[in-house]
């Protein structure tokens, strides 16, 4: 039995230790995908809470056959979303860009290229509207299958494959156009 | 590769996404396993946050007290002048 499907029973079965179980094994994806898409430190801290709570108040319901991994890239996604849409968050979103120091092994000239180019992309993805930014970010920047990403998003494939195209096309105006870096 | 996703893909590999703090992980497990526990008081079951439970309790509670209270009072009012009419 694999780990996901495992967890997945132990979570329908209210298992003592399960909900720990999947937090470590997807904590750190469901974390970067947030503080990619929220764009703010206390955004993602929040959104991020969010999302657990939910997998410990519906982890039960999961079916056997449920996909674990998109079922919590979907609720993430969604706390997202839903936040963007009450308005109660994104004052200020987009200018938490956290320049981050590149690895200290890296010499400071190649460093500081690295931050150019990093500066350039997150300008334009912070320029892009969400249903981009977020197809972007779980295609590319989560590396996952194209039919998960569609169930994420609840779109067809084909839906998603005009959107993907849609959403490379954008950003390569706004890279093209060569933005200021985000402050 | 479309040049663009590749140039994506760079920039998201070599991106620093904020490190996920230990103090985070231990809130959000601490939450997540109380949302687990049996409800044990009527924090516990509207889901209110230990701290700040009481004021979270009252104002919950207020609106419907309140309210209760004006209807309770309503009935009782309405009740008294049938009596008064009815001359009971």
């Amino acid at each position: 039995m694999d780990v996901d499907r495992g967890l997945v029973l132990a979570l329908r079965r209210k298992e003592p230790g399960a909900l720990d179980g999947v937090y470590r094994v997807y904590r750190e994806r469901i974390w970067r995908l947030l503080a990619r898409l929220a764009w703010s430190r206390a955004e993602a801290e929040d959104l991020f809470q969010e999302t657990w709570l939910a997998v410990a108040r519906h982890g039960h319901k999961l079916r056997e056959d449920s996909n674990l991994g998109v079922w919590l890239y979907t609720i993430a996604r969604n706390k997202h979303r839903n936040s963007l849409r009450s308005g109660a968050r994104g004052v200020g979103r987009r200018l938490g860009f956290e320049r981050l120091p590149i690895a200290p092994s890296i010499a400071p000239d190649e460093a500081a290229d690295i931050n150019r180019e990093l500066g350039r992309v997150a300008a334009a993805l912070a320029r892009l509207p969400d249903a981009h930014r977020e197809v972007l970010l779980l295609c590319v920047g989560e590396r996952l299958p194209r039919a998960e990403v569609a169930r994420i998003l609840g779109i067809s494939e084909e839906a998603l494959r005009k959107r993907l195209s849609r959403a490379r096309a954008a950003l390569d105006v706004l890279l093209d156009s060569n933005p200021a870096e985000v402050p | 590769m479309n040049p663009t996703h590749h140039r994506l893909e760079a920039a998201l590999d070599a991106w620093p996404v904020p490190e996920l703090s230990a103090e985070l992980s231990a809130r959000t497990l601490t939450r997540t396993r109380a949302t687990l526990r049996p409800c044990s008081s009527l924090a516990d079951a509207l889901d209110l946050d230990r701290k700040a439970s009481r004021a979270a309790l009252a104002r919950r509670l207020f609106v419907p007290v309140v309210l209760g209270a004006a209807a309770t009072v309503l009935v009782v009012d309405t009740c008294l002048k049938i009596q008064r009419i009815f001359g009971a």
